[in-house]
């Protein structure tokens, strides 16, 4: 099913929170797509999330399934989320603790009545492909986390959904079972072909499972794109910051222009800047901008030639690399090395690569 | 001495004092109702213990125990059934749904509570009178529901409010309407919390005095609490095991509930099973 979104805003007006918590956000989820939502804590996005699974009325614009509207502000529709057809797990998987893991999973097909050897089936089918059909007749709290959420999932499946949504479903797993759940995850969603929807805070979760991501701030939508895009063109200095591991270092500076090329200064070291980078900018003699380096497009430099003279602050092994802070003059940079033989206190030449690096104008870092 | 064994004697003089301190009237009371002879405080003659006393008040039909205890029974019964139902739904609305102003209204509930039972029975007395509803079961039930309602949904609020929301969001998204949730989650998952305050409402309602007193007349309405109290105006004198037979037998149906519910009710507080 293909999902689209019209310039949804959700506005609270209760006490605590006043204001905007969406403002005018419009995209489309093809069918059958991995699509993640992405942005930190209080952005909105598991507002978002409840307002397309309808436990939330969208203050203005309009959600549609396929060719229906199922909400919209305008024509004065709400499909009530019963009839939505849609499957979510929760963070705290939500399993009903009343019930054992046979019966959680039945639960959405008992609501529909659906006849016993159907519902058997259903059931055996769901939590075999979950891999928990010896715990069918244990109650929720005796399962662990990881089990817990194998539970959620297969009955987020038992009754193929429309469109199947995921609200951080794997920020209560320790790191191992996380990145494991991760694969199986993207996996299953390939197997069975739903429309997904899933919000993390976890940028890498984002990159790893996303055929497409979106990034949120404030309730404003910040960029759609595949993972690659957003990390090879990143639309302004915020998604620059928030996708990519470990993030890239970003200066407010100034471009100006000595006559033969553009050039910014960083800690009072003057780099030059390839025309092709300022050409987006339209008239770029001397304007303040956002400068952008990835940690990975940094390097050393061991010869005296043209760079920057960095001192470093702290080391920090990742194993195959290693993230190494430094400081030229009063800005710090960090970048990705191979080299083991890098000491705290060592004072090096480094060279940013420049073709790689991102121009922002300072406008496009409030949004 | 070690400090394990110092602890256990400290533990079990402490609450031997206070079973001590809480049993004895208890204690009196039945021993006094197993007696048969009304000097029961003269050293003189010896204790004979014997069952007189209760089977006098379950055979003599001018006493109308039985009848008492059937009264209080039912008009309990009712009143916690009706109260703890009307409160759960309130609960429910207001610990779940967008209803504006839950706290005034939670605060109003306690407020209309804090009025003295003896400002409102005089009242009471001239509505039932005009009703011509004295002596009948609805004068009773309706006002202890009224009565029993504010507590029975402040403790239904705490526990509705500790079960977490996304189990009622997982409902709505499975299939389910209001009240199926309400039926299917809810009312299972918060059971034990139902439970205790179905049994604190049928004690209240059981011990109720004042009310009983003034809008019944005789064994077609009147409770146990009211019943014993006459026992002494029936015979001109004070008849004191029969007092106590009656009273101890009033305690036995709150003793079999306690004894019954018990277990659910500290189940559903040590293993937590409200949380999922």
């Amino acid at each position: 099913m293909r999902l689209r979104l019209v310039g949804i805003t959700k506005k609270f007006l209760s006490f605590r929170a006043r204001g905007a918590a969406l403002d005018g956000l419009s995209f489309e989820v093809k069918d059958g797509e991995f699509f993640v939502i992405v942005g930190p804590s209080g952005c909105g996005k598991s507002t978002l999330l409840n307002i397309i699974a309808g436990l939330e009325k969208p203050t203005e614009g309009e959600v549609w399934f396929d060719d229906k509207p199922v909400a919209s502000h305008k024509q004065g529709i709400f499909v009530s989320p019963r009839k939505r057809n849609v499957a979510m797990v929760f963070q705290s998987y939500a399993l009903y603790p009343h019930l054992n893991v046979f019966e959680n999973i039945a639960f959405p097909l008992r609501v529909t009545r659906l006849d016993k050897r159907q519902l058997d089936d259903s059931v055996r089918g769901a939590a075999d492909k979950m891999g928990i059909s010896h715990l069918l007749a244990v109650r929720p709290k005796e399962l662990s986390g990881g089990e817990r959420q194998r539970v959620a999932i297969a009955r987020a499946i038992v009754r193929q959904p429309n469109l199947f949504l995921l609200d951080e479903p794997l920020s209560n797993l320790d790191a191992r079972l996380r990145l494991a759940t991760r694969t199986e995850l993207k996996i299953l969603q390939r197997s069975l072909g739903v429309t997904t929807v899933y919000v993390t805070h976890d940028q890498v979760e984002a990159m790893t499972l996303g055929d497409k991501i979106a990034v949120i701030k404030s309730g404003r939508l910040q960029q759609v794109g595949t993972p690659m895009e957003l990390y090879d063109k990143p639309a302004n200095p915020f998604v620059a910051g928030f996708i990519g591991s470990p993030p890239m270092n970003i200066y407010e500076t100034r471009l100006t222009f000595d006559g033969t090329a553009a050039q910014v200064k960083i800690g009072g070291e003057t780099i030059q800047v390839p025309d092709s980078l300022c050409q987006p900018l339209g008239n770029f003699k001397d304007r303040d901008i956002v400068l952008g380096i990835r940690p990975e497009h940094v390097s050393l430099k061991p010869d005296a030639g043209p760079g920057l003279k960095a001192k470093i602050d702290s080391i920090e092994p990742l194993g195959r690399e290693t993230l190494v802070h430094l400081r030229v003059g009063s800005e710090s940079i960090s970048m990705l090395s191979t080299d083991t033989t890098l000491r705290e206190e060592d004072v090096v030449r480094i060279h940013p690569d420049m073709d790689k690096a991102h121009v922002f104008s300072l406008e496009s870092a409030g949004g | 001495m070690s400090e394990d064994r110092m602890r256990m004697i400290l533990f079990l003089s402490g609450s031997s004092a206070m079973l001590l301190f809480c049993l004895t009237p208890f204690l009196y009371m039945v021993i006094i109702s197993l007696s048969g002879n009304p000097d029961f405080l003269s050293t003189k003659v010896s204790f004979e213990p014997n069952l007189d006393n209760y089977i006098l008040i379950l055979t003599n039909s001018t006493l109308h125990f039985p009848d008492y205890m059937l009264n209080s029974l039912i008009v309990s019964g009712m009143s916690a059934l009706i109260c703890v139902l009307t409160a759960s739904l309130a609960a429910y609305a207001i610990t779940r749904l967008p209803v504006p102003g839950k706290v005034f209204i939670l605060l109003f509930v306690l407020a209309v509570s804090m009025f003295p039972q003896i400002s409102l029975v005089g009242y009471l007395f001239k509505l039932m009178t005009n009703l011509g509803w004295i002596n009948t079961y609805r004068a009773l039930t309706l006002p202890y529901v009224a009565w029993i309602l504010p507590l029975s949904l402040w403790i239904l609020v705490s526990y509705f409010s500790q079960i977490p929301g996304e189990l009622d969001k997982a409902a709505l998204i499975d299939g389910c309407s209001r009240w199926q949730i309400l039926i299917k989650v809810i009312f299972p998952v918060a059971a034990p919390g139902i439970f205790s305050t179905l049994l604190l409402a049928f004690i209240f309602a059981f011990n109720e005095f004042l009310f009983a007193l003034m809008l019944t007349t005789d064994h077609g309405a009147r409770t146990i609490p009211v019943g014993i109290a006459s026992f002494q105006g029936l015979h001109g004198e004070l008849p004191w095991g029969t007092i106590m037979a009656a009273s101890t037998t009033a305690t036995i149906p709150l003793l079999i509930l306690t004894m019954v519910f018990q277990r659910r009710i500290i189940q559903g507080l040590t293993r937590g099973a409200v949380k999922g």
